[in-house]
């Protein structure tokens, strides 16, 4: 378990390493220091969306970022939940209590996924 | 508008986290049958029980509390799954 565990971490911080060299040779390297580590906005988003689909009771068709979990796609709050936690999972990450209950929507997931270091 | 949730909508779903995060730590063999068992209990109990009969879902709150808790010692490696969960479970896979 525990190797199985460490090896996702390993890629990424591989990827970090060599991504960091093209960082440097902006012409504002600063800027980027606040960036969530490594993940780019698009790779949150579509594997936010991922992990959606495979929801059972989504609608594939009625998935969009500006979708409301329990409005749009119809999701009671235990749904709305669960997801949370698939997503939690995908990123390897635990959403505190209070923050999970100020997301309602995909964009506000993804956003909390881009401001959080840890997620990887 | 973000729906506005009570206190004890709250804490029903801190209590569902953290029953759902029971289930990750159990081995990946019995995963399924602590998830089902989880889930079914709540989205039977939240269809079964009125939104408005606070004082019975405070009693369901204290006893799935307690026994969360007894589920999340390491123990425990496995729950009982009734032909009712697996034909709910299908039910609303097939949905």
């Amino acid at each position: 378990m525990s190797l199985s565990r460490l090896l996702p971490r390993i890629s990424t911080l591989s990827r970090v390493a060599r991504s960091t060299p093209a960082l440097q040779t902006r012409w504002v390297p600063r800027a980027r220091y606040s960036a969530a580590g490594g993940l780019s906005h698009e790779a949150i988003t579509s594997r936010i969306l991922e992990t959606l689909k495979s929801y059972e009771k989504i609608d594939p068709a009625k998935l969009s970022i500006s979708a409301s979990f329990e409005k749009d796609l119809g999701l009671d709050s235990l749904d709305a939940v669960e997801v949370m936690m698939a997503v939690e999972e995908e990123f390897s990450i635990e959403i505190p209590d209070a923050e999970a209950d100020e997301i309602h929507t995909v964009q506000q997931a993804i956003d909390y996924i881009a401001k959080t270091p840890e997620a990887h | 508008m973000p729906p506005t949730r009570s206190g004890l909508q709250k804490d029903v779903l801190k209590l569902y986290r953290r029953a759902l995060r029971m289930v990750t730590s159990k081995p990946d063999s019995v995963r399924p049958k602590f998830s089902l068992f989880v889930r079914y209990t709540f989205h039977q109990n939240a269809t079964i029980v009125s939104p408005r009969n606070v004082s019975y879902i405070e009693h369901l709150l204290r006893k799935g509390a307690r026994q969360v808790e007894q589920y999340e010692d390491p123990g425990v490696k496995d729950c009982f799954v009734s032909h009712q969960m697996v034909e709910w479970d299908a039910r609303r896979q097939s949905k």
